[in-house]
């Protein structure tokens, strides 16, 4: 039994047991305990295997910094099991080890893979023959890794969210300083965030025996107002978001003061076996005995370069862990060691640990007199082997800077202290406590000084493997193979060995890799220098980073009639859009032979609106519209300052201030922007409004099409009173409409505009007075057939970038004889005198191969000169047609043109009129 | 021709149903509807005590975008001339709406988008007394206007223009002077939807998808924040310390309610009707 009586400020419930399994055995946990601790106490030492080696790690920091406790819980790979708290049911199982942790095939690497599979062995090897490379991929992905995620998003337990908080100060860190710092200022009235890692705010008050203390400031805190943030850490500054990972939701902080009191890291020695199951920093094991009451070991070798490991060699010994000797790497003796010593523990001064020995864990230590022979090693004294099942290590502390150097904090290496120290901090950011040098400031608990740089012995010389990285499994001797392979940097080191770049983020491997570089290149640590930090600071889901999907999709307000009808819907730009209701070619044949009906609210609905508004359409269209009648619409073709087509679109006149504009769906936006932009800087009288979603659209278009409308509305809907590009204010079935003649499927056609509120209601009643007329609905794709029987364009997909209206073959939209300056009037001017190298034309193809949109459309001699734009197959045409930009020496009315299309060649004729209605006779009949 | 086909003039005579763009959603939520003015409302979804308890403990949220939406535009002192005529002397700032007390126009809220650009929100039930007082507002506005700015182009602006013999900028001037005094109105009412966030909850809930800041020391009632929602363009306006509407466009009404749908049921909120809403609203009177 490794449980402890019970211990004073202990954070689990005794009187209630939680059952887990792991790896598909009960395991009885206490209430309150974390995964690690419950396995702990149940006597599991291995816990995970490691990266590379497979070699057995167990619990080594407790804190939620090293890797060594990863397992999968419920299916979710990467959490850490010292940190994690026990759930009843909860299903824990390793990670990386197959067949099983005991016994796990891939430990082999561990005995053959340090001289075959070195830092960067994967730039090396495994590279010929290249066909194997999808073998040796599979091979290693499935020797490496950190465990398996679901492969589909219904696999997943959990989701996630994001939840966006404003606050005057974050503070980042729950400890001594972190809490005091929070309680200030929310005792001046300040809105504060407190966001702590650990389940419980206070730090290492909690188990180097203040806890009364630190629980007693976390409920004066609590009352200050802080919003406390428990087993939540920070996962990176953002340029003044904190990104703040709980549990299943994702915090974005934006603060006004950011209070950084990360504290300090304890750091772990590098020395040969370092990574053995029962190998522990000082902290966790204090953590394990005093928060969680288990035993870490019975006979305990000490080594450490500070008070703090001496002091958790006190209060272990004092818990009746037998400690057999103390290496104090500190040459002089100290009060902490005195009152060791006085304990009855053997403290070695100018002694460190060089070996750790054992199969599934440690069971002998070897301590060693520091090279320098001063301290107790003076004395004669040799190397000494003990038998032992627990280390303790202590290489003494690092602030955790990497939080506050996102936030643009620049540190420096303080050579008293042995470690890189805050230099500058960024404005408004702040820092405290360990992380700032404080300590515990005005507080009783004595704060871990009087440290000694770690030894740095020739580890990479001994025997045995000395970790540096636990997460990358990067030894002391691969850092000394990449100096000497000329990555002498420490972030070409850090790229070349992957030292720093697992799950520990270089909590543990920082420092002592700094080290290592500065003795194997000659520098000193300040030379050497820190890599960059860079977020996340902690470990996170990728799901978490993403949190809930959102997936702003635009519907029409008829949406749902659609659905009702069978349609199957895409994406078109940012709406949803009916694209057929199963039968595209049919429906758009319906249109020709009775009449469809197709929701066209996407398009973009601007009111042009002042007594200037006739002159600000003439400057940004090419040809003239402020003589354009009430009443009437006339088409436009939108084009850049350089002569390019942006956009098209209809203009109707409403009155004789008042103009409204449509445009083409995916261009909305920009035309809205265009608009304004060009209205601040003219500053005409005139006001534009965004009406896109305010209005449905939809096109009744066929030759019944008449006939249809006539049944919905009161007014006289004759050719004579209702005329080809008419626009008509007009009661549709109930609701007060724009209607507008116009045809761009090319038959008898009418655009009604309406209040999306009765969209459903309007389009029904349409369909249900033309049911008897034989009216189906048609969708974008029908609409697209339609289009190009008539050789209308679609702007994006017929034209592009360089595409000219004089190359479009639409010069008749361009009116360079208007006195106002227009927008691109200049350039379109040009290209009016240079006739353009290619030119976009219809083809027509008799073989009914219908080309690839894109295809390459080849010249006389066999070179690419244009592409196949648009291509589709017409029921009514009972032809293959399309649209295709050819060199203008071929854009004549029967010329034959070659496409070239996936590698097969066919002759296509070209077409320059309409194919369906070339005289528009339909359209104004 | 006149811009009525933007208006939903849903008279409550006729047969035609205005619907909002959550109404599918709302029913599948198991909506009971009311016709209101018109428009088809959620009138309840649960039991009342139900939805009042979420108003009361967590957060409801409430379809409300049958709610009568203008848009004015025009020169920022003649908006503010009409703002202040309209709501018993209201001044708009920026990033503060202001609520009419008294008139036609009672309880309607004047949110100022730019300070040429206001939008104005008012009940469904006063649709029709809202476009006419706001259209009077206009008027007599610009009325005033007119006669200074006749003073003003002939005085000074035309008269320099003539001075130079420059026909056309004579013509700009006059132009520009007519502009200041022109004030638009354009009925929006279909271009946004709403949806009101009841309840201690409301905050914590459009920090689930928004991240305006609405802290109460930093936007109390009568806050009004144009700005990303659910990442798409839209409004924030603080009706009260719990009540918060929330307005993105019409086609993407049905996105807002399952984003905010999600994000509620995640609380332990849910939708209510128009009569728990109404409910809360006279408890709040009182």
């Amino acid at each position: 039994m490794t449980r402890l009586p019970s211990q004073a400020g202990e954070r689990i419930d005794r009187t209630q047991t939680v059952s887990f399994t792991f790896d598909g055995k009960p395991v009885s946990a206490l209430a309150g305990d974390t995964i690690g601790s419950a396995l702990y106490a149940a006597g599991q030492r291995t816990f995970s295997r490691s990266f590379k080696y497979h070699r057995r790690r167990g619990l080594m920091c407790c804190a939620g910094h090293c890797p060594n406790c990863l397992v999968a819980v419920d299916g979710a790979p990467g959490v850490r099991a010292c940190t994690e708290p026990v759930r009843e049911g909860a299903r824990v199982e390793h990670l990386n080890a197959t067949p099983g942790l005991e016994l796990d095939a891939m430990a082999v690497m561990d005995m053959l893979g340090g001289p075959f599979t070195p830092p960067g062995f994967y730039y090396k090897t495994f590279i010929r023959p290249r066909r194997l490379w999808p073998l040796y991929e599979w091979v290693l992905r499935h020797a490496a890794g950190l465990g398996r995620l679901p492969e589909r998003q219904a696999e997943r337990a959990w989701r996630t969210e994001y939840r966006r908080r404003h606050a005057d100060v974050l503070v980042v860190g729950g400890g001594h300083a972190g809490l005091t710092a929070a309680i200030a200022a929310a005792e001046r009235g300040a809105d504060v965030v407190l966001a702590e890692e650990g389940p419980e705010p206070g730090g290492r008050l909690l188990w180097e025996g203040g806890h009364e203390q630190a629980r007693a400031l976390t409920a004066r805190a609590r009352e200050a107002g802080v919003e406390i943030l428990c087993s939540a850490p920070a996962l990176g500054h953002f340029d003044g978001l904190v990104a703040v990972w709980q549990g299943d939701t994702l915090h974005q902080i934006r603060a006004h003061q950011h209070v950084y009191a990360t504290g300090a890291i304890e750091q772990p020695l590098v020395f040969a076996g370092n990574d053995l199951p029962g190998v522990m920093l000082s902290g966790g094991a204090w953590r394990l005995a005093a928060l969680y009451g288990v035993r870490p070991g019975t006979r305990a070798v000490v080594a450490s370069t500070c008070d703090r490991g001496l002091r958790a060699a006190s209060a272990l010994s004092e818990l009746g862990v037998e400690v057999l000797a103390v290496a104090d790497a500190r040459p002089t003796r100290s009060t902490q060691a005195d009152a060791l010593r006085a304990q009855g523990v053997e403290v070695l001064s100018g002694w460190t640990i060089v070996a750790a020995g054992g199969r599934r864990g440690v069971q002998s230590a070897t301590l060693s007199p520091l090279a320098d022979g001063a301290g107790d090693g003076a004395q004669g004294g040799g190397v000494r082997r003990l038998s032992c099942d627990l280390v303790l290590v202590c290489g003494g502390e690092a602030p955790a800077t990497a939080l506050v150097a996102q936030a643009g904090a620049r540190t420096e290496y303080d050579p008293a202290r042995g470690h890189f120290r805050l230099a500058e901090l960024p404005p408004g950011v702040s820092a405290v406590g360990d992380l700032a040098g404080e300590g515990y400031g005005q507080s009783a608990m004595a704060p871990a000084r009087g440290g000694a740089t770690p030894p740095t012995p020739d580890v990479a010389a001994s025997r045995g493997k000395a970790f540096t990285c636990f997460c990358e499994d990067v030894t002391a001797k691969d850092i000394r193979r990449g100096v000497r392979e000329g990555y002498d940097s420490i972030e070409l080191c850090k790229r070349f060995t992957t030292v720093t770049m697992g799950p520990c983020q270089g909590r543990m491997c920082q420092l002592s890799s700094i080290r290592l570089m500065a003795r194997e290149t000659g520098q000193s640590l300040e030379q050497v220098g820190t890599t960059t930090a860079r977020p996340p600071w902690s470990t996170v889901p990728l799901g978490a980073l993403a949190g809930r999907p959102f997936e702003p999709a635009k519907r029409s307000a008829i949406h749902g009639a659609h659905r009702e009808l069978g349609a199957s819907v895409k994406w078109a730009g940012d709406w949803r859009r009916a694209y057929d209701y199963g039968d595209p070619e049919g429906e758009a044949l319906n249109v020709h032979t009775a009449a469809g009906l197709i929701d066209v609210s996407t398009l973009g609905k601007l009111l042009v609106r002042g007594p200037q508004a006739g002159e600000f359409l003439d400057r940004l269209y090419p040809n003239r519209l402020s003589n354009l009648k009430p009443g009437r619409v006339r088409y436009g073709v939108l084009t850049s300052d350089a002569g390019r087509i942006m956009d098209d679109g209809t203009i109707s006149r409403i009155d004789a201030e008042t103009f409204y504009v449509t445009t083409t769906s995916s261009g909305a936006g920009a035309v809205e922007q265009w608009f304004s932009w060009w209205l601040a800087d003219w500053g005409l009288a005139v006001h534009l409004s965004d009406v896109t979603q305010a209005l449905c659209a939809v096109n009744l278009a066929g030759p019944r099409a008449r006939a249809i409308l006539a049944r919905l509305t009161d007014a006289d809907c004759s050719a004579e009173a209702f005329a080809y590009l008419d626009a008509r204010q007009a009661r549709v079935a109930g609701v007060d409409a724009l209607v507008m003649r116009i045809g761009f499927v090319g038959e008898l056609g009418y655009e009604i505009h309406f209040p999306s509120a009765y969209g459903e209601d309007v389009w029904n009643a349409i369909l249900l007075a033309g049911q008897s007329e034989g009216i189906r609905p048609f969708g974008l794709e029908p609409q697209r057939i339609l289009r190009l029987q008539k050789q209308h364009i679609i702007v994006g997909q017929d034209t592009d970038s360089e595409s000219t209206p004089f190359g479009a073959g639409m010069p008749w939209a361009v009116k360079l004889d208007k006195d106002e300056q227009f927008i691109g009037k200049w350039a379109l001017a040009r290209a009016a005198e240079a006739p353009a190298e290619t030119a976009l034309v219809g083809f027509t193809l008799a073989n009914g191969h219908v080309p690839t949109e894109g295809a390459v459309v080849l010249d006389q001699h066999g070179r690419a000169a244009g592409q196949v734009t648009s291509a589709r197959r017409s029921r009514q045409l009972e032809r293959v047609i399309g649209m295709a930009w050819v060199p203008s020496a071929l854009a004549g009315d029967g010329q034959s043109i070659t496409i070239s299309d996936n590698g097969t060649r066919v002759s296509a004729a070209v077409l320059t009129e309409p194919f369906h209605d070339p005289g528009g006779e339909l359209l104004r009949s | 021709m006149s811009l009525a086909f933007l208006v939903p003039d849903a008279s409550p005579t006729r047969e035609l149903h205005a619907r909002s763009p959550m109404e599918r959603l709302a029913l599948a939520a198991g909506a009971r509807l009311a016709r209101v003015q018109g428009w088809n409302v959620p009138n309840a979804y649960d039991e009342p005590l139900v939805e009042r308890a979420r108003i009361t403990q967590t957060v409801g949220f409430a379809d409300r975008s049958a709610l009568v939406k203008l848009e004015l535009q025009g020169e920022p002192r003649t908006l503010a001339q009409i703002v202040a005529r309209a709501s018993d002397g209201l001044a708009l700032d920026p990033g503060v709406a202001g609520r009419a007390a008294s008139g036609g126009l009672a309880g309607t809220w004047w949110c100022p988008v730019t300070p040429s650009r206001v939008l104005v929100l008012g009940a469904p039930t006063a649709a029709a007394a809202v476009r006419e007082s706001v259209a009077g507002a206009v008027a007599h506005a610009t009325r005033m206007h007119e006669s200074a700015a006749g003073i003003v182009a002939d005085a000074a602006a035309v008269r320099e223009a003539a001075a130079v013999r420059d026909a056309a900028a004579a013509r700009e001037a006059a132009a520009s002077a007519d502009a200041q005094g022109t004030v638009t109105v354009v009925d929006v009412t279909c271009a946004l939807a709403a949806l009101s966030l009841i309840g201690p909850g409301a905050r914590e809930l459009l920090a689930r998808f928004c991240a305006i800041d609405v802290r109460p020391a930093i936007a109390p009632p009568a806050a009004f924040r144009p700005g990303s929602v659910a990442r798409t363009p839209g409004y924030v306006l603080v009706e009260a310390h719990d009540r918060l509407l929330v307005l993105v466009g019409w086609a993407l009404g049905e996105y807002l309610w399952r984003v905010v749908a999600d994000a509620a049921a995640h609380l332990g909120g849910g939708p209510v009707g128009a009569e728990a809403l109404i409910h809360h609203l006279e408890s709040a009177d009182a």
